[in-house]
C-alpha cells in the first residue's frame, strides 16, 4: 500500500488536484477506500483528503424545513442529530443498521455514497427521501437527484474530477410515514435487500408513495412502477402485492458472498411488502 | 515521502516520520512498541486493532496515521495508572472475560468509550457498542459480565 | 453447578488466571510482537492458479525494489517437503503449484511496503494443468492426477493409504459384525448424503513466523503454534537439520482451535534470514489466512441404517469423502481423528465406517477442535433424526433406545465404562423444555456426541523455591483455555499452600521434557497428571527431610501453611524453609511421561437448540442452546464455563453463518466481513447443565470439556429447522435461503 496523500484546504484547492492528477481518489472517512487499496483492488497513486476543508461535517437546517448534510458527516453525527431525528428519522433509520460502531464513527455520509456498494443502507433512504446530492467541480457546482447519480456497480455520476460535497434533503409531507427494512444474515452486514418506504396516507388512502430498494441490482433504485400503483390507492392487501410484485420485477441482482441473485429477488418483494404493511400501519420500527 | 507527523498517544506527544499511506495501527506497533493494538483481520472487521480517537471506538487498522495528527489517542496501554489497572481491566480479569487474549485491549477499549458515554448500559446497549469486536474464545457471555462488572466502578466514580 | 462440597481447598475454585494482568494491559507477547534489531518482513508470493507447471521464475525485477535484502523461489528449496506426519508439501513449489494460494516464492525486505512491492514485481510464467476441486470427481479414474506417487513421500502412512483410489491419499475405517446381514434383517434401511463446506477456525491472530540464525549457526524461532516440539521437528526435516540445533521461543498464541500446528512458513523464513543474514518475520494478512490456512475439510457424508420398527438401529454403514485439498501434510496421520466420535453414543452391532482422504485442487485442510466431528456429527444425528420420523416416534425417544450404557460396547468395538449418556442427554432434554408446547414455527433439535480423548507425552519441572513458592516449569502453550490456572489450583492443592504461590513458567524447546502439544482433548489429563506426580515426588521429599529432622517416620508428618509437625504432637513443628535448606537437589522434580490412550472412556454432551423460523424469508434465529455435559471434578468453573460458552458460539457459527466458499479452487469470502463469524450480537442464550459423575481420566477425576460443546449445534439447529417448519437442509450452513428453498420445494 503506497500513496501520496494531499490535504487540500478549499473545495476549489481539492477539485484542481482532481483535475491534474487522473489516478487521485478523494479520501472522506477511509473505511472503504482503505480496505479496498489495502486489498489491491483499487491503486491510486494519490489520495486526497478533505479532513482540512472546513465545514463539511454540518448538518444544518435548509431553507424549507429540509435538511442539508455534509459530505463528511459520520454515521455517528447524523445518529447524534437531533435535526435528523426530526426531519428525516428515515435515514437514521437506515445509518442505524451500518456496519460496526467504528465504521460508524468514522465513516461518513458521502463515502458511503460515493463507494456506492450494492447493499448499502443509506442509498434506499434518501432516494425515498428524494434528496440530491450537491457536488462540485471545476465548472462549478451543481445538484444530480440521487435517483441519477447511483450509475452502476461502485460507481456514480460523479465525474473525475467533481466532489460530493454533501445532501440536501426537502421537507417531507406532513404525515408523511416513513420506514427502513433491512435483511442480512448479521445485523451490520451488507443488506441482502434493504427497503425504504415513505408514504403519504390521507385515511387509509396512499395519497403518495416513494419506494427505494437496495441490494437487489447494481445499484439501489426508486421503484417508479410501484410507486405509480400505490397513488392513490386503498393499501389493502391487493395493493400492497401488487406494488410489491412490481417492485420485484424491477431488481437485477447478482450472487455474492451473501446471497444468490434468485434468493434476493424474491426477499425484494416480501419486504417491500412487509414494509408497506408496517408503513401504512404507522409503524415507524 | 515521509512527513513528520506529531501524534497524542496516551497523553503524550511524540514526533514521528511517517509515510502519507502508514496505518495509524503499524505506527503504534512498528514505531512505538505499542502492541496491544493487535494485527488481525486488518480490514476493519475483527476489532482487535481498536483504539480510542478522542474518546471513541476505532479501528488502527483503517485510519491513516497522517491524518489523526493532535488528535487524542489512547491505547490500551494508557489505560492503567502506574501500577492500578483500569477497573474494567480489573473486571475482566476477575470475571475471565478473556481466553487467548487476543481481543481483549480491543473489547476493554469499546467498552470503556461505551461506559465513559453511559457507565449505566443495559446489555443490549453493551453488546451494541461492542458489535466492532470479534471474539472467537469466549463466546462473548463473561465478556459481557466483565464489562456490566466494570460498569458499577465507572458510575461510582462518576458519581 | 452442582460441584459437591469436597474437600479440595484450591481445586474448584474460580480462580482468576495470572495471565490476565498481561492479556488485559497489552503486555501478552504473542509472535508478531517480536521485535529483533534489523529484522525483515517477509512476504510471500502465491499461486493465482489451481494447478499449474511453474515454467519459469523471475525475480529480476523484485530484486531491484529498494529495501528488497533477499528474494527465494522454488529453486532455493527443490525437494524440500514439510508435513506433520506426510511430507507431502514443497516449502516453496518449484515445479507445479497444486492450489490457489500455493507457496512459490518469497521476499524479505527492510519493510512490509516494500516486500509488497517486490512480491508483486517477481513474473512467474504457469502453465496451466487440469485441475479438480470436488473428491467425488477426484477419485474418478482419468480425473486429474496431483500426486504421481503418494506412498514414495517421507512420512507416508502406509497402513492407511488409500491409493487404490485416484487422488487417493488415506482411509481410516472401523468394521463390526456383518453389515450386510444386518440391512437385510432390517425392518428399514435408510440412507442420506449431507454435504459440509470447509470452514476456517477464526482465530483472530493471524501466523506469524519469526526466525533468526544466530552467528554459529542456531535457529531462533518464535512462531504462533501450539506445539513447539511438534513444529520444531517438521521444520527440521524439512531444511535437514538437526532437530537441537533449532529452539523454538515460548511465545504466546492467540487461538487456534486446531489450526496451528504446523510451521509452514518457518522453512522460508529460513531460507530468507540465511538469504539476507538478517532475522525475518512473516505475518499473514488474514486474506491469506482464509485463502491458505488450513481450514475444516470440505466432506461429504453418506449414511445408511438399518433399524427395526421399535426403533432399534441394527446396521449401519458410513462414509466420509473428505477433500484433503493438495496436500496431507498438515493433520497427523494425514487423516482426522474420527476414530475419537464415530463410533459413540450409539449401540449399533453391526457397523462399517470408512473415512477417506481425496486430494484436490484447493487449499489443503488440517485441524479444527475435535477434528470431523462437525461433519460426522451433523450428518449422524441429522440422519438421526430422519430416521425417528420415518419410525414415526419422538426424536428424543429413538435416542434413548440406542443410547450404550454402562459397560456395553459402541460402534467401533470399544467398551466403555463409567457411561452417564443416558443420564445427562435426559437432563439436556429438562432443562430445555422438550415436551413443552412452544408457538408456531418455533422447534426445537437435539444432538448428542461423545468422544475419546487423547494421550501422549508430556513433562514438568516442578521446583520448590527458597522463599517458599513452587515454580512450574511447563512445555505446555496454553492457547487460551486457562490450563497453566489449572496447573498452578493442582499444585496449589497438593501442597497445601495458597494458589499465588504458584508460578508456571511456559518453557522452549531448549528448557524443557517433550510434549506433543496442545491437542485431542488431552492437556488437563496428560499435564495434570503430570504436574500432580511431580508433587506427590515433590512432597516425599519435603516428608522425609521433615521425618528426619522431627526424628520420627514420614508417614507421623503432617504440613500445611508453611510448616511441618508431628501428627500426634502438632507442637512439634519444623518450618517449610528449614526442611527445604536441607533438599539440595531434591527440591526440584522432573516428569515425563507417555500417558496412554483412554480408549475406555467416552465423554458425552447432549444440546438442544430452539428456534423460531420465518417461513416468508427463511431466516432463521437460534433462541437458545442447551448443553448439558458428562463432568468430573471442575478444577476452574469460571474456566470451564469459558470453554463451554466459547465452544457452544463456535458450533452455532459453524450451523448458521460459516462456510469458506470456494469456487473453482478459488476461496470467494476472503476477509471476515464475507467470511463471517458469529458477533456479540448474534449469540442466543445460552444455559448449561453438568452432572457431575467418575470416570474422569483426568487428576483428581477431571474429565475434559474444550471439544464438546463445538460439535452438535450445527445438526441442533437443523433438527429444530425441521421440527419447526418442516424444512430438512442435508448442508451446512443452515442459511435462510437454502431454508426458503426447502420451504419452496415442499409447497411445490
Amino acid at each position: 500500500m503506497k500513496f501520496d496523500l494531499l490535504e487540500p484546504a478549499t473545495i476549489g484547492e481539492a477539485t484542481a488536484l482532481l483535475s491534474a492528477r487522473a489516478d487521485a481518489r478523494i479520501l472522506a472517512g477511509g473505511q472503504s477506500l482503505l480496505l479496498m487499496i489495502r486489498s489491491g483492488l483499487v491503486r491510486p497513486a494519490t489520495l486526497v483528503s478533505l479532513n482540512a476543508v472546513g465545514g463539511l461535517a454540518e448538518i444544518t437546517a435548509g431553507p424549507t424545513d429540509g435538511l442539508s448534510i455534509g459530505a463528511l458527516a459520520t454515521h455517528a453525527n447524523i445518529l447524534a442529530s437531533p435535526l435528523v431525528r426530526e426531519r428525516a428519522p428515515l435515514l437514521a433509520m437506515a445509518v442505524e443498521r451500518i456496519g460496526s460502531t467504528p465504521v460508524r464513527n468514522f465513516g461518513t455520509l458521502g463515502g458511503n455514497l460515493c463507494h456506492n456498494e450494492m447493499g448499502g443502507d443509506p442509498p434506499p433512504a434518501l432516494l425515498a427521501l428524494g434528496a440530491e446530492a450537491e457536488c462540485a467541480g471545476p465548472r462549478g457546482r451543481r445538484r444530480i437527484p440521487l435517483a441519477d447519480f447511483f450509475t452502476d456497480y461502485f460507481s456514480t455520476a460523479l465525474a473525475a474530477d467533481e466532489i460530493l460535497t454533501g445532501i440536501a434533503i426537502p421537507r417531507q409531507p406532513a404525515g408523511s410515514r416513513a420506514l427502513y427494512l433491512k435483511h442480512a444474515m448479521r445485523p451490520g452486514d451488507l443488506a441482502i435487500v434493504g427497503v425504504a418506504a415513505l408514504l403519504e396516507m390521507d385515511g387509509g388512502v396512499c395519497r403518495r408513495a416513494r419506494l427505494a430498494l437496495g441490494g437487489v441490482g447494481p445499484v439501489a433504485f426508486r421503484a417508479y412502477e410501484a410507486e405509480k400503483l400505490l397513488g392513490g390507492a386503498r393499501l389493502d392487501e391487493g395493493a400492497i402485492d401488487a406494488a410489491a410484485e412490481a417492485a420485484a420485477a424491477m431488481c437485477d441482482p447478482i450472487d455474492d458472498a451473501h446471497a444468490p441473485a434468485e434468493y434476493r429477488k424474491k426477499m425484494a418483494r416480501v419486504f417491500v411488502r412487509r414494509a408497506l404493511r408496517r408503513a401504512a400501519a404507522g409503524e415507524e420500527r | 515521502m515521509k512527513r513528520i507527523v506529531r501524534l497524542c498517544v496516551n497523553e503524550e506527544e511524540v514526533e514521528l516520520a511517517i509515510e502519507p499511506s502508514t496505518l495509524l495501527l503499524d505506527v503504534l506497533r512498528e514505531q512505538m512498541g505499542l502492541t496491544g493494538a493487535r494485527r488481525g483481520c486488518e480490514s476493519s472487521y475483527c476489532g482487535a486493532c481498536t483504539v480510542l480517537l478522542d474518546e471513541r471506538t476505532a479501528h488502527s487498522c483503517t485510519l491513516l496515521a497522517a491524518l489523526v495528527a493532535g488528535r487524542k489517542i489512547t491505547t490500551v496501554e494508557g489505560l492503567a495508572r502506574g501500577a492500578a489497572l483500569d477497573p474494567l481491566q480489573q473486571a475482566f480479569i476477575e470475571r475471565n472475560g478473556f481466553q487467548c487474549g487476543y481481543c481483549t485491549p480491543g473489547m476493554i477499549l469499546a467498552a470503556r468509550a461505551l461506559l465513559l458515554q453511559n457507565p449505566d448500559p443495559s446489555e443490549a446497549e453493551v453488546r451494541r457498542a461492542l458489535d466492532g469486536n470479534l471474539c472467537r474464545c469466549t463466546g462473548y457471555q463473561k465478556i459481557v459480565e466483565s464489562i456490566m462488572e466494570g460498569a458499577k466502578h465507572y458510575r461510582r466514580e462518576k458519581k | 453447578m452442582n460441584r459437591k462440597e469436597k474437600s479440595f481447598k484450591v481445586v474448584g475454585a474460580p480462580v482468576p488466571r495470572a495471565d490476565g494482568d498481561g492479556k488485559v494491559s497489552g503486555g501478552t507477547r504473542y509472535a508478531a510482537d517480536v521485535e529483533l534489531p534489523g529484522a525483515l518482513w517477509g512476504k510471500i508470493l502465491r499461486s493465482p492458479y489451481p494447478h499449474a507447471r511453474i515454467v519459469r521464475v523471475d525475480a529480476s525485477r523484485a530484486v531491484r525494489v529498494p529495501g528488497v535484502r533477499a528474494v527465494v523461489t522454488g529453486e532455493d528449496a527443490k525437494s524440500c517437503y514439510i508435513g506433520k506426519q506426510i511430507r507431502d508439501m514443497p516449502v516453496l513449489c518449484w515445479d507445479v503449484a497444486r492450489f490457489i494460494g500455493d507457496r512459490v516464492a518469497a521476499v524479505a525486505a527492510d519493510t512490509r511496503e516494500a516486500a509488497e512491492e517486490a512480491v508483486d514485481s517477481i513474473d512467474v510464467e504457469y502453465e496451466q494443468l487440469p485441475a479438480v476441486f470436488d473428491p467425488l470427481e477426484a477419485m474418478k479414474p482419468g480425473a486429474p492426477l496431483l500426486h504421481a506417487n503418494v506412498a514414495a513421500y517421507g512420512g507416508a502412512p502406509k497402513d492407511t493409504l488409500a491409493t487404490d483410489f485416484q487422488n487417493g491419499l488415506t482411509r481410516l475405517a472401523w468394521k463390526k459384525g456383518d453389515v450386510e446381514s444386518g440391512f437385510r434383517a432390517a425392518d428399514l434401511v435408510i440412507e442420506h448424503t449431507f454435504r459440509i463446506p470447509a470452514r476456517h477456525q477464526g482465530y483472530l491472530e493471524p501466523h506469524a513466523s519469526v526466525v533468526a540464525i544466530e552467528d554459529g549457526g542456531r535457529i531462533q524461532v518464535w512462531m504462533s503454534a501450539k506445539n513447539p516440539f511438534g513444529v520444531r521437528s517438521q521444520f527440521a526435516y524439512a531444511i535437514g537439520v538437526p532437530e537441537e540445533s533449532i529452539r523454538i521461543n515460548a511465545v504466546n498464541v492467540g487461538g487456534e482451535f486446531g489450526g496451528k500446528g504446523d510451521g509452514i512458513d518457518l522453512p522460508i523464513a529460513y531460507l530468507l534470514a540465511r538469504k539476507a543474514g538478517r532475522p525475518v518475520k512473516i505475518v499473514m494478512t488474514y486474506a491469506e489466512e482464509l485463502t491458505a490456512g488450513n481450514p475444516a475439510h470440505p466432506t461429504i457424508v453418506t449414511v445408511k441404517s438399518g433399524v427395526m420398527r421399535d426403533g432399534r438401529i441394527v446396521a449401519r454403514r458410513l462414509r466420509a469423502v473428505h477433500a484433503s485439498g493438495a496436500y496431507g501434510a498438515l493433520k497427523s496421520k494425514a487423516s482426522l481423528a474420527t476414530g475419537h466420535y464415530v463410533g459413540v453414543p450409539y449401540r449399533v452391532e453391526n457397523s462399517e465406517f470408512e473415512f477417506l482422504q481425496i486430494y484436490t485442487n484447493t487449499v489443503p485442510g488440517g485441524y479444527y477442535r475435535s477434528p470431523g466431528a462437525i461433519a460426522t456429527v451433523f450428518a449422524l444425528e441429522s440422519h438421526t433424526d430422519l430416521i425417528a420420523r420415518e419410525l414415526a416416534m419422538d426424536a428424543a425417544e429413538f435416542r434413548l433406545k440406542n443410547l450404550i450404557g454402562d459397560g456395553e460396547e459402541d460402534a467401533v468395538g470399544h467398551r466403555l465404562t463409567d457411561v452417564r449418556f443416558r443420564e445427562v442427554f435426559k437432563a439436556a432434554l429438562d432443562a430445555a423444555g422438550w415436551k413443552k408446547p412452544k408457538p408456531a414455527r418455533v422447534g426445537r433439535g437435539v444432538a448428542l456426541t461423545a468422544r475419546h480423548i487423547s494421550g501422549g507425552d508430556t513433562g514438568v519441572v516442578l521446583t520448590a523455591e527458597r522463599d517458599g513458592k513452587f515454580v512450574v516449569l511447563s512445555p505446555t502453550i496454553d492457547q487460551g483455555s486457562g490450563t497453566h490456572t489449572i496447573l498452578r489450583q493442582l499444585v496449589a492443592e497438593r501442597m497445601r499452600v495458597s494458589v499465588d504461590q504458584v508460578t508456571v513458567v511456559v518453557g522452549d524447546t531448549d528448557t524443557t521434557t517433550k510434549d506433543s502439544g496442545v491437542r485431542a482433548s488431552r492437556v488437563t489429563y496428560v499435564a495434570g497428571h503430570a504436574v500432580v506426580q511431580a508433587c506427590d515426588t515433590l512432597r516425599k521429599n519435603f516428608l522425609n527431610q521433615a521425618a528426619r529432622l522431627l526424628e520420627c517416620a514420614p508417614g507421623d508428618v503432617e504440613y500445611g501453611d508453611g510448616k511441618f509437625w508431628l501428627a500426634q504432637e502438632p507442637a512439634q513443628q519444623v518450618s517449610h524453609n528449614r526442611v527445604l535448606a536441607q533438599l539440595d537437589g531434591r527440591r526440584s522434580v522432573t516428569v515425563y511421561e507417555d500417558y496412554p490412550y483412554p480408549d475406555g472412556v467416552s465423554y458425552f454432551c447432549a444440546q438442544v437448540a430452539e428456534v423460531e423460523v420465518d417461513p416468508e424469508t427463511g431466516a432463521v434465529r437460534v433462541r437458545r442452546i442447551v448443553s448439558a455435559h458428562d463432568v468430573g471434578t471442575i478444577i476452574n468453573p469460571i474456566g470451564h464455563q469459558g470453554q463451554i460458552d466459547g465452544s457452544t458460539v463456535m458450533g452455532f457459527g459453524q450451523g448458521v453463518m460459516e462456510e469458506l466458499v470456494i469456487e473453482n479452487g478459488r476461496v470467494l469470502n476472503s476477509n471476515l466481513g464475507e467470511y463471517k463469524l458469529p458477533s456479540i450480537k448474534d449469540i442466543p442464550n445460552l444455559d448449561t447443565v453438568l452432572l457431575e459423575s467418575a470416570g474422569g481420566v483426568g487428576p483428581l477425576n477431571a474429565k475434559p470439556i474444550g471439544e464438546f460443546a463445538n460439535n452438535c449445534p450445527p445438526a441442533a439447529i437443523a433438527n429444530a429447522v425441521a421440527d419447526a417448519v418442516g424444512a430438512r437442509l442435508f448442508s451446512l450452513p443452515v442459511t435462510a435461503e437454502k431454508i426458503y428453498a426447502a420451504l419452496a420445494k415442499q409447497g411445490r
